[in-house]
């Protein structure tokens, strides 16, 4: 679910813009790093790229009659990291605009910061807590899918009241919308929230037992962890 | 026994049906953002939410070879570089 077209508009879209491409500066740079730090792994930028823009754009039936989307960007900034993951997210988000009019231009910068900023960093900081207290790998993504993707959307609420609040129409208060827009989220999203929780931590359990040198490698599971699933 | 890249392709394809089913308005299963975002901000008098600047979907055909490409092309990339995370672990010498 992002925000679309014409939800944020005048200073507000200025503003997220320019929020959005200030984080932008910051993913740019964190590509540069891991290009240097790891020049045989430039392939899984591209990887994450393809993965956050495709699972972002897939509209997944939930019980309600709605449909809604992954995150994918907790399970790309455990992997690559909360920068990285934040770059490949603008650029797909810019992109997921322009060709399908999912999301928006007014609002990249907004969704930028829901999906790429708190997504990205609330997953892979929920990993590496549950990391620190001794969770096998798949749990510790699970705890990381699921924290980022309900992050996503409380942020994305709150972006979402706070624009219509203000809006020329408003009808509740900014503690009203953000009742109302929970309250439709939230049985659409739970369910895929769970769903993106066993997804991250059976596909970082399955990269363990398969290639456990490139999640060492990356500093995402290294040293003694290597050992243990 | 369980086949991780035969169970990811099978997913793949279930999950871009969906988006290549998908009819605009004809559709019974709106998404969240339609459903929710943009009914909320057209009621709270932004007229032109959910107008797109770049409307693709008017293009007809072209719009169907937009969404086989976005299926298309990540699909592609993720296969391509697949070993990269799922491959079996290097040959030790």
């Amino acid at each position: 679910m992002h925000i679309a077209e014409g939800i944020i508009t005048g200073v507000a879209a200025f503003a997220y813009a320019g929020a959005g491409a200030a984080l932008m500066a910051v993913g740019a740079r964190g590509i540069r790093r891991f290009q240097e730090e790891h020049p045989e792994r430039k392939p899984l930028i591209g990887m994450g790229a393809a993965v956050i823009f495709f699972l972002t754009l897939i509209p997944i039936p939930a019980f309600t009659g709605t449909t809604s989307h992954p995150c994918a960007t907790p399970l790309i900034a455990i992997l690559l990291g909360p920068r990285v993951a934040l770059a490949l997210t603008g650029v797909s988000l810019l992109l997921q605009a322009a060709l399908f009019a999912h999301g928006g231009f007014s609002s990249w910068g907004a969704n930028l910061l829901a999906l790429g900023l708190v997504g990205g960093m609330s997953g892979w900081g929920a990993f590496q807590f549950a990391r620190k207290l001794g969770a096998p790998i798949g749990w510790a993504g699970a705890l990381g899918g699921v924290v980022g993707d309900i992050l996503v959307y409380v942020a994305a609420g709150l972006i979402l009241a706070l624009a219509l609040s203000h809006a020329p129409g408003a009808q509740y208060s900014f503690a009203g919308y953000l009742s109302v827009i929970y309250v439709a989220y939230g049985p659409t999203q739970l369910p895929l929230a769970l769903g993106e929780a066993a997804i991250t931590g059976l596909v970082l359990r399955h990269v363990l037992r398969q290639r456990p040198e490139v999640l060492s490698d990356l500093r995402v599971w290294g040293g003694r962890d290597v050992q243990s699933t | 026994m369980f086949n991780l890249r035969k169970t990811v392709l099978l997913a793949w394809v279930a999950l871009a049906a969906p988006v290549l089913a998908q009819t605009g308005d004809k559709t019974p299963m709106k998404g969240m953002d339609e459903a929710v975002n943009i009914n909320l901000a057209q009621q709270a008098g932004h007229e032109n939410a959910g107008k797109p600047l770049l409307d693709t979907e008017s293009l007809g055909d072209l719009w169907n070879l937009l969404l086989l490409l976005g299926g298309a092309v990540p699909g592609f990339i993720v296969g391509r570089y697949w070993d990269h995370l799922f491959g079996k672990r290097d040959k030790q010498p």
